[in-house]
C-alpha cells in the first residue's frame, strides 16, 4: 500500500529556530507518536503537514499529492486537531457539527453520537462556555468521525480527566480497526504513547533524533546492576552509568563486553518507556 | 457542489451570529445616506469635504464597522492579524478558493444592499434625478459600486490575514488614524484644486460620458476583483496560520 504521508528533506527556519532536515513516511495502519521537548518543532511539523506553515525546503505529500502546491485535493484525506482552537468560540457543538460534517465524505454520524454520549458533551452550549477539558473532548468528537485516512492529533489529552483519556484510547484503537488509517499524535502524555503508538518519531530542538519502532526500542534498552564497580573506560552501548547501575541501548554488545571482561551483573531489567524517552531527550541536551 | 455554494454553506452560522451587526451596519449606513441626501444641495453649491469622506466611507470602508468580536480581525500571533473564522476554515478540508469566496459573501452582505439603497435614496430624494437620466444614474452607480470592489475588497483581504511589521493593536489604530488624516487632506486638495469634490466630478462624468464611465467602471471592478482574489490567494499560501 502507498504511504499516506511522505516527507522528504523538510526544513524550516523561524527566527532562531531551525527544524530539520527531516524525512518521515507514514504507512497505513500505523500510529506514530511525535515526541520531543517543548519547542522541539512538533507543532510546527504538524502545521506544515496541514499547509498552515510553508516549509523552507523539501516537500510533503499526502496520499501522493504535494501539500504545498495548487492541488488541494489532499485536504479531505487529513483530519487535524490543533493544540489551540481558534474561531470556535461563538458556536455551539451542534453548529460546529453542521459546519464540519458535510466537508468530509466519510463522516461517521453514529461515531459522533457515541462520542457525544461517552464524553457527556452538551452540544447546545457555546464553545467558549465549555471548560478546557470539555472543549478538548468536543474537538476530538468533531475530528475522529471525519474518518479521514490520516488523523493528526496535537496534544489531544492535555486537559482531559483520567477516565476520558482511557475512553479516548479505546476509541482510537477501535478507529484503527479497518487497517487503512493512520494516526500521528504529538503528546507529552506517556500513557498515550505507551498504549497507542507503533512508532516514535523523536525531535530535539528541531533535530531528528530518530524514528523508532516502539517494541524494538523497548528491547534495545536494558538496565544492569553490577556486583562490582567498573572502570571509567567506555563500555559499548552504555548511555548512562551511576555507580553500579548501567543503562545500555545495545544490550548484546554490552553483555559481550561484560563477558570478555568477566564482569558480573546481579540483575538486568528492561526500561520503562518514560525512562527511554528521557534518556533520548536528555542525552542531546548539550548538543 | 460549486465553490460559491460551499462558501455559503460554511458561512451559514457566521451569518446567523452576525445578523445584529449586519442590521446595525445597515442602520449606520442609512443614517449616512440620509445625511448625504440632506447635504446634497449644499454640496453641489459650495462643496463639502465631509460629504466626500462619508461617501467614500460608505463605498470603500463600510464593512470596517464593528463585527461580532469573534469574527473581527484580530492579532492571533505575534505579527499576524486575521479573522478567527479564516483560521477555523484553514484547519478544515476547505479549499482556499472557497475560503476567499466565503469572505467575499460576508463582505457583500454587509455592504451591497445598503450601498444600493443609498444610491437610490440619493437619486429619488434629491435634485440628482434632474441632473442624471436613468442611464447616467446607472453609470454613476457603477462608478461607486465598482469602487466598492477595487477599494472595498481591501477589507475581506484584511480578513484573510496580514502580517504586520509590528505586533501591537495600538500601532494599528494609530496608522489607521493617520490614513484618515491623509485621506482628508487629499479630499481637501481635490476641492481646492478642482473647485469641487470627487462625488461631484463622478456625477459630471456619468452625465457627460455614461457609456465610457460605465465601461471603465466595469473594467476596474473586474480588474479589482481579480487583483484582490489573487492577493488573498497568495496570503492564504504564504501566511503562517498556526
Amino acid at each position: 500500500m502507498d504511504a499516506l504521508l511522505s516527507i522528504r528533506d523538510l526544513e524550516k527556519r523561524i527566527d532562531e529556530f531551525h527544524l530539520g532536515p527531516l524525512d518521515l513516511t507514514i504507512e497505513p495502519g500505523t500510529i506514530t507518536a511525535l515526541i520531543g521537548n517543548n519547542g522541539s518543532g512538533k507543532s510546527t511539523l504538524l502545521k506544515m503537514i496541514m499547509n498552515l506553515v510553508q516549509p523552507g525546503m523539501g516537500n510533503i505529500k499526502v496520499n501522493n499529492i504535494l501539500v504545498h502546491s495548487d492541488n488541494e485535493n489532499w485536504k479531505p484525506y487529513v483530519a487535524y486537531q490543533p493544540q489551540t482552537i481558534i474561531g470556535w468560540d461563538p458556536f455551539t457543538g451542534e453548529m460546529l457539527k453542521d459546519l464540519i460534517a458535510p466537508l468530509y465524505p466519510n463522516w461517521d454520524e453514529s461515531l459522533f453520537l457515541r462520542m457525544v454520549e461517552l464524553f457527556e458533551i452538551p452540544l447546545n452550549k457555546k464553545f467558549s462556555k465549555l471548560s478546557q477539558g470539555v472543549q478538548q473532548k468536543l474537538n476530538l468528537t468533531l475530528t475522529l468521525p471525519r474518518n479521514a485516512p490520516l488523523l493528526i492529533l496535537d496534544e489531544p489529552t492535555s486537559f482531559m480527566d483520567i477516565p476520558s483519556k482511557k475512553l479516548l484510547i479505546d476509541l482510537l484503537v477501535d478507529w484503527m480497526e479497518p487497517g487503512d488509517r493512520s494516526i500521528i499524535i504529538a503528546s507529552h502524555q506517556i500513557d498515550d504513547i505507551k498504549k497507542l503508538s507503533d512508532y516514535l518519531f523523536v525531535l530535539h530542538n528541531g533535530e531528528v533524533l530518530g524514528h523508532f519502532e516502539k517494541e524494538a526500542l523497548m528491547e534495545n534498552y536494558a538496565r544492569y546492576w553490577l556486583s562490582d564497580s567498573v572502570s571509567e573506560e567506555s563500555i559499548p552501548g552504555v548511555v548512562s552509568r551511576e555507580e553500579h547501575v548501567l543503562i545500555s541501548n545495545n544490550p548484546k554488545e554490552t553483555e559481550s563486553y561484560f563477558e570478555q571482561m568477566n564482569t558480573k551483573w546481579t540483575n538486568r531489567s528492561s526500561l520503562e518507556m518514560e525512562d527511554i524517552i528521557t534518556l533520548l531527550l536528555t542525552k542531546n541536551k548539550g548538543q | 457542489m460549486n465553490n460559491w455554494k460551499i462558501a455559503y454553506q460554511i458561512n451559514k452560522w457566521e451569518l446567523k451570529k452576525s445578523i445584529f451587526n449586519i442590521m446595525l451596519s445597515y442602520l449606520v449606513m442609512l443614517v449616512f445616506s440620509l445625511y448625504l441626501a440632506r447635504e446634497f444641495p449644499l454640496y453641489l453649491e459650495s462643496g463639502l469635504v465631509f460629504f466626500d469622506l462619508v461617501f467614500l466611507f460608505m463605498f470603500g470602508a463600510a464593512p470596517l464597522l464593528p463585527k461580532p468580536k469573534a469574527f473581527e480581525v484580530q492579532q492571533i500571533q505575534s505579527k499576524l492579524f486575521v479573522s478567527p473564522m479564516v483560521v477555523l476554515q484553514k484547519h478544515l478540508a476547505i479549499k482556499n478558493n472557497v475560503i476567499i469566496r466565503s469572505r467575499l459573501i460576508m463582505h457583500t452582505l454587509y455592504t451591497f444592499p445598503m450601498q444600493l439603497v443609498a444610491l437610490l435614496i440619493l437619486y429619488s430624494t434629491t435634485s440628482l434625478h434632474n441632473i442624471l437620466s436613468i442611464g447616467s444614474f446607472i453609470s454613476f452607480g457603477l462608478i461607486w459600486l465598482s469602487f466598492s470592489i477595487y477599494v472595498g475588497y481591501m477589507v475581506p483581504s484584511l480578513n484573510i490575514g496580514v502580517r504586520m511589521f509590528w505586533g501591537n493593536n495600538t500601532i494599528f489604530s494609530v496608522i489607521f488614524l493617520l490614513l484618515i488624516i491623509i485621506l482628508l487632506f487629499g479630499l481637501t486638495l481635490v476641492h481646492v484644486v478642482f473647485d469641487h469634490g470627487i462625488v461631484y466630478w463622478s456625477i459630471l462624468f456619468a452625465r457627460d460620458y455614461p457609456l465610457a464611465t460605465g465601461g471603465i467602471s466595469i473594467l476596474l471592478a473586474f480588474l479589482g476583483y481579480h487583483f484582490w482574489r489573487n492577493s488573498m490567494r497568495k496570503s492564504l499560501g504564504r501566511l503562517m496560520y498556526g
